[in-house]
């Protein structure tokens, strides 16, 4: 694919007319942003042996909208999350989440890991997995529990309160992970890769459920993925990432009426179209 | 493969077997050194329904149950601050590697000028031997905390106090236990050895002392004394390690069957 073919998809996406784009119902004319990313870099190492993972990466998420992230394997996604929540501390730049400039971990963003089994804590049980956040944040025995019951009831895992993580599937693991993060009430959900480990049924099954759980609880979600369809399919926004020194290179907007359908959904002209043109974008950095 | 019922069989038959095999051969022995086990069991009771348990068995256990209890109070605090920080761990090596290198023999003659034979230098002698293991594990264990689920309790809120209670003492808890196991039979060892080598009270004085009045049935009854008591010990470590530990095992099972 060259550039030509990239450029054009570009130019399409402009002329998106807005009145057939329904990102969320529940949040009409409201455009508020609740994450901001600005000018963000991250070099590891320095002089000569510097690395630049990230360079000069801006964008920024509405309150509501569920934004994905796709790039390259290597490209800095996971920096790019870290970042975002607080777990490191950026080069240059800044990230602000609901107004405040992320110095540390932000009390409104919760994060779901890739790979579960290091994630879920083995010596807890689910429901302990689920609400351990909420108990050192001093809320009380009684309310934590019937918190993080109905979490886990809302990812389809009740009744499992009492099992250990180990005790379960793949998929039901990363239903744990996700109730945690339900639980936490948080504004933003970030997901880093989620559904890279599972097998395609069960993650066929987690996409839907998420994006249930996200039209239920009005979240919003940053999904990084490596998997084109899956950041079509779930995004009502999608950004493609360059390979390292990783920016943004393209914002598309994704005009797919919701609910999704994992069938349906796939067939609509729209979603060819603009798989294709996130694959050449990605192909052409090679 | 070989079935539960014949590994249960040899568990529990092997050293029934051995007992056996020690009552029938030393039955109607006449040798001085090695007596009828029947005899020694005569004298074992005898000697430790006597005076010699409230002198000497008590005063033993006693001493190990303070010193290995402060010998859990210092290594696993220190061990975890050595896990945390690799300044800490670099700078305190030295130290650390020469001491543990040091035989439990070899250190006798300071505590004995510092506290003079008793409680005050079985103590020390025991926390001594028991302190290392337990430091290393605890290093290693904590050093060894998969940093995803620390970062994970971190995006959560969790403080740094949070994190070490909910996450990495949990975390380090199986390495932990490995050591105290190891510190376990140093430890016994030294309680054994501060006894013979100058105490004048304890269970390993009893059973030198028997030795050099040449009351062979009273050296042997200390000795059998020596091991019940090892297996009491390391009984009851295994039944609390069974309960801290009940995760532990059920998810090496599933980790092995999953893959």
């Amino acid at each position: 694919m060259s550039t030509t073919t990239n450029k054009s998809g570009e130019t399409v996406m402009g002329n998106v007319d807005d009145s057939d784009f329904h990102p969320i119902d529940q949040h009409p004319a409201a455009r508020e942003r609740v994450v901001e990313v600005s000018g963000l870099s991250v070099v590891y190492g320095a002089g000569s042996d510097a690395v630049h993972t990230l360079k000069d990466l801006t964008f920024s998420v509405d309150r509501g909208e569920l934004l994905c992230i796709v790039g390259p394997s290597g490209c800095g996604k996971t920096t790019l999350l870290k970042s975002v929540c607080g777990l490191l501390v950026p080069t240059s730049g800044s990230v602000t989440v609901a107004g405040h400039a992320v110095d540390g971990p932000p009390p409104e963003v919760a994060l779901v890991f890739q790979d579960y089994t290091r994630s879920l804590m083995p010596w807890k049980t689910v429901l302990d997995n689920v609400i351990f956040p909420l108990r050192a944040k001093r809320m009380s025995r009684a309310e934590s529990r019937s918190v993080g019951l109905q979490a886990l009831d809302q990812v389809g895992l009740g009744g499992f309160e009492s099992k250990y993580p180990w005790q379960l599937s793949g998929g039901m693991q990363q239903r744990v992970a996700i109730a945690r993060g339900v639980a936490y009430q948080p504004e933003v959900l970030l997901m880093d890769e989620p559904f890279a480990s599972v097998d395609a049924q069960t993650r066929a099954e987690l996409e839907d459920l998420v994006l249930e759980l996200r039209r239920n609880l009005g979240m919003t979600v940053i999904f990084v993925t490596h998997d084109i369809d899956e950041s079509v399919y779930m995004g009502d926004r999608v950004i493609v990432l360059s390979s390292r020194p990783t920016t943004v290179k393209e914002n598309l907007e994704v005009g797919l009426p919701v609910p999704r359908d994992q069938v349906f959904t796939k067939q609509e002209p729209e979603f060819v179209r603009l798989r294709t043109d996130i694959a050449s974008s990605i192909r052409s950095q090679h | 493969m070989t079935s539960p019922v014949v590994l249960r069989t040899l568990r529990f038959g092997t050293p029934l077997g051995l007992l056996a095999f020690w009552w029938f051969w030393s039955n109607g022995s006449e040798s001085l050194y090695f007596p009828p086990l029947s005899d020694v069991l005569d004298r074992f009771v005898e000697v430790w329904t006597g005076p010699a348990f409230r002198n000497d068995l008590v005063p033993s256990v006693v001493r190990f149950v303070v010193g290995f209890a402060l010998a859990l109070i210092i290594a696993i605090p220190l061990g975890t601050a050595f896990g945390l920080s690799s300044r800490l761990r670099r700078d305190a090596l030295p130290l650390t590697e020469f001491s543990r290198s040091l035989p439990v023999a070899a250190i006798v003659p300071i505590p004995l000028l510092a506290f003079g034979p008793g409680f005050g230098m079985d103590v020390s002698l025991i926390l001594f031997s028991a302190i290392f293991p337990i430091l290393l594990a605890t290093t290693d264990g904590v050093r060894g905390v998969d940093p995803q689920a620390v970062e994970t309790a971190r995006v959560y809120g969790l403080n740094m106090r949070q994190v070490l209670r909910e996450v990495i003492l949990p975390a380090a808890m199986p390495p932990i236990f490995a050591g105290i196991r190891v510190a376990l039979a140093i430890g016994i060892s030294a309680m054994v050895i501060a006894g013979m080598l100058s105490s004048s009270q304890g269970i390993g004085a009893y059973v030198i002392l028997a030795q050099q009045s040449f009351d062979v049935l009273g050296t042997w009854a200390g000795l059998v004394m020596i091991g019940l008591l090892g297996i009491v010990i390391n009984g009851t470590f295994l039944l609390i390690q069974s309960r801290v530990l009940a995760w532990h095992t059920g998810w090496r099972r599933a980790a092995k069957e999953g893959s």
